[in-house]
């Protein structure tokens, strides 16, 4: 592969990943790793787009790759911290994401990743203090911007948060993150369609948008309490990891098992038959419950219009 | 599979069998509906026909499974000999036995489930395994009436 088709290659790939066409950028990736297999770069790149994609492990092995390639550079430290996350390994990952902000000390994005990992340490006085120093380094960036106001809107503070909001999107009025912070904060101040409608103008701009994708189930939980305990219960289950979830759910089992042996044990078959028409409701809710939550949400995603240039 | 030379981690290489590929909640569903006996191969062809990334795991995690159920078995089985259990005891047993299954078969639905999903990505959707579950629910009374003339540890593994 030549220097210009490489380069060429490379525009496509940042623009693709840039406008959340994540699996467009991977084929991208694989066409370079292809041409070169020792391409730190396109490696480190490949680990950020499978962390979007949700795959951990290959995201892993992928910035596994790119550090032994190149142990020196902040790119690929930064692009390990963020496997590492995918991972759950928090503490290891802040090492990485430190080196990486030390190699480029007057980076705002580099402050603003490691923010995130000591956001999800809640260590909130280190991310107060990375969020300020990146919008020290750069003050237009939206991304800071939008990150001060995601601690404000969890924070409890909504018209502080609405501030940041509205100011990043008068620096990028299609900012997705500052949508979706403006719709975050419309929803919590109770205006469901005004919430709605930036859940939905930030999909035209990315179909595939996490926090977008995310807004929108929100509200269609706020508006079906039933469905919307659902949403909650699934979250919750989704913020334990797979292992943890699995050992919740055999929990639950082994807890009705029993409960229905005890009670016929001591002669109480009645208790045993409603303990088992309770498992049975749960049981059809957990199965049914997501069915209906999806095609509520997807209803509302095919209302969605793509933004002319997507 | 992919369109490029360069193969991520854990895409799937599905050979000649990759027309049987069903998504893991049928063998898990048959898991809990009928048992050992249709699930675990069934689990395991389908591990073999994507060729995933977990193959291996996925295949130490049925032998673990089985395992695991033999090693129940075997300690209940040695305890009553040696001191003697208590008659009430068994229905526990019972269940220790069901969750050490339904646990092995979640593990393995979780990462066939990955496997599959970019399976899905790639080469279309999945075959359907609703036909395999009513035909299992057809040959389970036969299976069931077989593995009753067999040894004791069998049934309690297979079934």
């Amino acid at each position: 592969m030549s220097d210009a088709i490489r380069e060429r290659e490379y525009g496509l790939v940042l623009a693709c990943m840039r406008r959340g066409l994540i699996h467009k950028a991977v084929d991208g990736l694989k066409r370079i790793l292809t041409e070169d297999p020792d391409d730190a770069t396109a490696h480190a790149l490949l680990a950020h787009c499978l962390v979007s994609l949700k795959r951990p492990h290959a995201a892993l092995h992928e910035a596994r790759m790119a550090l032994t390639l190149d142990p020196e550079s902040s790119q690929v430290h930064s692009a390990m911290g963020h496997a590492l996350i995918a991972n759950r390994k928090l503490r290891e990952a802040l090492r990485h994401l430190e080196q990486a902000r030390d190699m480029e000390p007057e980076s705002a994005q580099r402050a603003l990743d490691l923010a995130g990992a000591h956001a999800l340490l809640d260590e909130r006085r280190e991310q107060l203090e990375l969020v300020a120093r990146a919008r020290e380094l750069e003050p237009d960036l939206p991304e800071a911007i939008v990150a001060a106001g995601e601690i404000e809107l969890d924070g409890g503070n909504v018209s502080a948060a609405y501030a940041l909001a509205r100011e990043a999107l008068e620096l990028e009025p299609e900012h997705i993150d500052a949508l979706v912070l403006m719709g975050r904060c419309e929803l919590r101040s109770g205006n469901i369609d005004a919430a709605r409608e930036h859940a939905k103008w930030a999909l035209s701009n990315n179909p595939e948008d996490v926090g977008a994708l995310y807004l929108l189930s929100s509200i269609k939980a706020r508006e079906n309490p039933l469905l919307g305990l659902w949403w909650r219960y699934s979250t919750w289950m989704n913020e334990r990891g797979s292992g943890m979830a699995i050992l919740l759910l055999v929990g639950a089992f082994v807890v009705y098992r029993v409960a229905v042996q005890i009670s016929i044990d001591a002669g109480a078959s009645e208790v045993a038959n409603v303990v088992q028409y309770v498992w049975l409701g749960i049981c059809v809710y957990t199965w049914v419950g997501p069915v209906l939550f999806q095609r509520a949400v997807r209803k509302e995603l095919g209302q969605v219009e793509l933004a002319r240039d997507f | 599979m992919s369109e490029s030379g360069y193969r991520i981690l854990d895409e799937p290489r599905p050979g000649h069998l990759s027309h049987l590929i069903v998504r893991p909640f049928w063998p898990l569903l048959s898991l809990m509906l009928y048992g050992g006996w249709i699930a675990w191969p069934w689990l395991a062809f389908n591990a073999y026909a994507l060729q995933g990334s977990s193959l291996r795991r996925e295949l130490l995690l049925i032998a673990g499974a089985l395992a695991a159920v033999v090693a129940i078995i075997v300690a209940v089985e040695v305890l009553e000999q040696t001191t003697g259990l208590p008659e009430w005891i068994y229905p526990y047993v019972r269940i220790g036995l069901i969750v050490g299954k339904i646990t092995f078969g979640y593990l393995i639905y979780m990462s066939q489930e990955r496997s599959v999903a970019l399976y899905e990505h790639f080469a279309g959707p999945a075959q359907s395994g609703v036909f395999v579950v009513v035909a299992a629910w057809l040959a389970d009374r036969f299976v069931v009436g077989l593995l009753a003339s067999g040894p004791a540890i069998l049934r309690l593994v297979l079934l």
